[in-house]
């Protein structure tokens, strides 16, 4: 009787637990969420303070742009140029727009808040123009090294299955931005991504994976996929996209096999 | 009368055919063969991105004593380099590939050389994405492109609509804008007439030991020769050539020069001093390509003192300073007479 007392004590203590994680998980989870809505709705309707043009260098001569909505101010990346396949240099902010919408759905982290918005005649892209970041050539010339080796090789890691699945560019340096305070590794300029090659990158493999972000894309609907990109990607550039995404699962379960889940799936440590 | 004008008129026809036969005649250089590389030169003026500033390059041409007041070769054995990025912002490019044209001529019969070489708005026209970008192809410069006989069609057509109180200038920035037809014009006629001969410039070249390139020279393309970089993009110019004048279908080429931001139209980190370069890098990217330094444009830069131009202790020149009212009109040219640098302009400019 004593035993099944305690058993109870101890089953709703450990109920209690798990209900308080959940909660924190979900605060956690919402104030994200809450943060990224946040900053859509600054950049999709902040009145535009100044935008100065030519000051950006790049192919695509972007636009910087200053916003103010009364209660906050920043800065933003405006990208018109529209190129889309099958363009023999194909560049368009439609493909940075696909690549925020399979950003949030696999609920990564790795690309600053952007929206579609239309500035002085122009359609384009308006993404937080993040100040006070490093590019990773920076970091390296630098010779900075993070405080957490191993939160930060996780980063990476994300960031390789990402640009696996939309087909760009393998770490480029100039393109990946760190926080020094935080560590927060962020992946920029995807205006190139999503080359209709039902293959993943060749010089690119994939190693390691963080648990969420192959759950989230073995849960992935193919369905709700295209649905959330059709407006900015071709047919045949999405059939790529879900052949590379059925690759990508495949890899990781060949290292699974190979190697074992430990040494190939990590639960992410934050910075 | 009338048979002393048509027998004129004949003999004039017969002269024109024959120096037209000659032209078609003259010893052209496989594209292959185009040479890249000299040696033992003596005096070299480098004059940076112009964007469409006819009179300012005039005025740096006649400054430096390369012309007279008839824009004749004075220069004798110099070599002039032109690092690119003549189209574009501005209104006369059309008038400053003219000048390059005839001074080409005049300097190598004298021992000298022009040498123009392809900047990324030269690749943005030949390819037809300038027209993706805002306020690149001017007005004037894209009037200046047209063919005659269909300008001064279009020009009747803007008139006849500007008489009912439309602005004409504002009514060509429409043309540009959304007309495809005028910009199919445009582009066919620009590379008929312009776009092979610039085709056949180099991207990048070496002069004693010193190379010459508009954007930079990335640590993957300084383990490329020369001689593969130019040819490569001669290729891909002409995949894109090919397809504009309809002779053949567009492709989905994989580009290895064209539009690369590492590529040598387009990389900036050598002009950039935002610490992502690192002097090792620089010295392995001279010591590959065997040069003791490289001159860029490509990236604007406010230039008072000679000392503004180098990097890294003088292993890099930055020579885009801005020479195009577009960008301010600062007329600057970097000379290189016997190995001594010095820098025309800083009284001149404005």
């Amino acid at each position: 009787m004593e035993n099944n007392k305690n058993l109870l004590k101890t089953g709703l203590v450990m109920m209690a637990i798990a209900w308080g994680l959940f909660m924190a998980a979900s605060d956690y989870l919402c104030g994200d969420q809450k943060e990224r809505e946040q900053l859509e709705n600054f950049l999709s309707k902040a009145r535009i303070v100044r935008v100065s043009k030519g000051q950006a260098g790049g192919r695509t001569a972007p636009w910087i742009v200053s916003l103010d909505d009364g209660r906050m101010k920043g800065r933003a990346i405006f990208k018109y140029v529209h190129r889309p396949r099958p363009a023999m240099i194909p560049d368009s902010y439609f493909y940075e727009l696909a690549a925020y919408e399979l950003n949030k759905l696999l609920d990564l982290d790795i690309m600053p808040t952007v929206v579609a918005r239309k500035l002085d005649g122009r359609n384009g892209s308006l993404q937080v123009m993040l100040t006070g970041v490093i590019t990773e050539a920076q970091r390296q010339r630098k010779g900075l090294t993070p405080p957490d080796e191993e939160a930060f090789q996780q980063a990476l890691a994300e960031v390789v299955v990402f640009e696996n699945l939309v087909y760009d560019q393998c770490l480029d340096q100039d393109d990946i931005l760190i926080s020094p305070n935080t560590w927060q590794v962020w992946r920029i300029d995807f205006s190139e991504s999503f080359a209709p090659v039902p293959e993943l990158l060749a010089d690119c493999p994939i190693r390691r994976c963080s648990r969420e972000l192959f759950n989230s894309l073995s849960r992935l609907d193919p369905g709700l996929l295209t649905n959330k990109v059709k407006s900015y990607l071709s047919e045949q550039e999405i059939e790529a996209l879900l052949k590379r995404k059925d690759l990508i699962i495949a890899a990781i379960k060949k290292l699974i096999e190979e190697q074992g889940e430990e040494a190939v799936l990590f639960t992410k440590k934050k910075n | 009368m009338n048979s002393i004008i048509r027998r004129k008129r004949t003999g004039q026809k017969l002269l024109f055919l024959l120096v037209w036969l000659v032209w078609l005649t003259r010893p052209v250089l496989p594209a292959e063969q185009i040479p890249c590389r000299w040696s033992g030169v003596e005096k070299i003026v480098v004059v940076g991105d112009l964007h469409g500033d006819y009179d300012h390059f005039v005025e740096i041409l006649k400054g430096i004593g390369l012309v007279d007041s008839s824009l004749s070769w004075t220069g004798g054995q110099a070599f002039l380099v032109q690092t690119g990025d003549v189209l574009d912002r501005g209104p006369d490019a059309r008038k400053i590939f003219d000048l390059i044209r005839k001074l080409e001529t005049e300097a190598e019969a004298a021992g000298g050389q022009v040498q123009m070489l392809i900047g990324n708005h030269e690749e943005m026209n030949i390819t037809g994405i300038a027209f993706d970008y805002e306020d690149y192809v001017t007005v004037e410069q894209f009037i200046s492109f047209l063919p005659e006989d269909y300008l001064a069609r279009k020009q009747k057509e803007l008139e006849k609509k500007a008489r009912r109180g439309r602005d004409i200038r504002h009514l060509w920035q429409e043309v540009i804008d959304f007309d495809l037809e005028a910009r199919k014009k445009y582009l066919v006629n620009f590379n008929q007439k312009y776009g092979k001969w610039i085709a056949r410039k180099n991207a990048v070249i070496k002069i004693n030991d010193t190379v010459f390139v508009h954007g930079g020279i990335s640590e993957e393309f300084s383990r490329w020769k020369l001689e593969d970089i130019n040819n490569r993009l001669r290729y891909e110019l002409g995949v894109f050539q090919k397809a504009i004048l309809n002779l053949s279908p567009p492709t989905d080429m994989k580009l290895e020069i064209v539009y690369r931001s590492n590529g040598p139209l387009w990389y900036r980190e050598l002009a950039l001093a935002n610490g992502s370069l690192s002097e090792e890098q620089v010295d392995r990217i001279l010591n590959n390509l065997e040069a003791k330094q490289i001159i860029v444009a490509h990236t604007p830069r406010l230039i008072l003192t000679i000392d503004d131009m180098r990097r890294f202790g003088g292993k890099i020149w930055i020579v885009d300073t801005g020479i195009s009212q577009a960008y301010g009109g600062h007329m600057r040219a970097l000379i290189i007479n016997d190995g001594q640098f010095s820098l025309w302009g800083v009284n001149h400019g404005k």
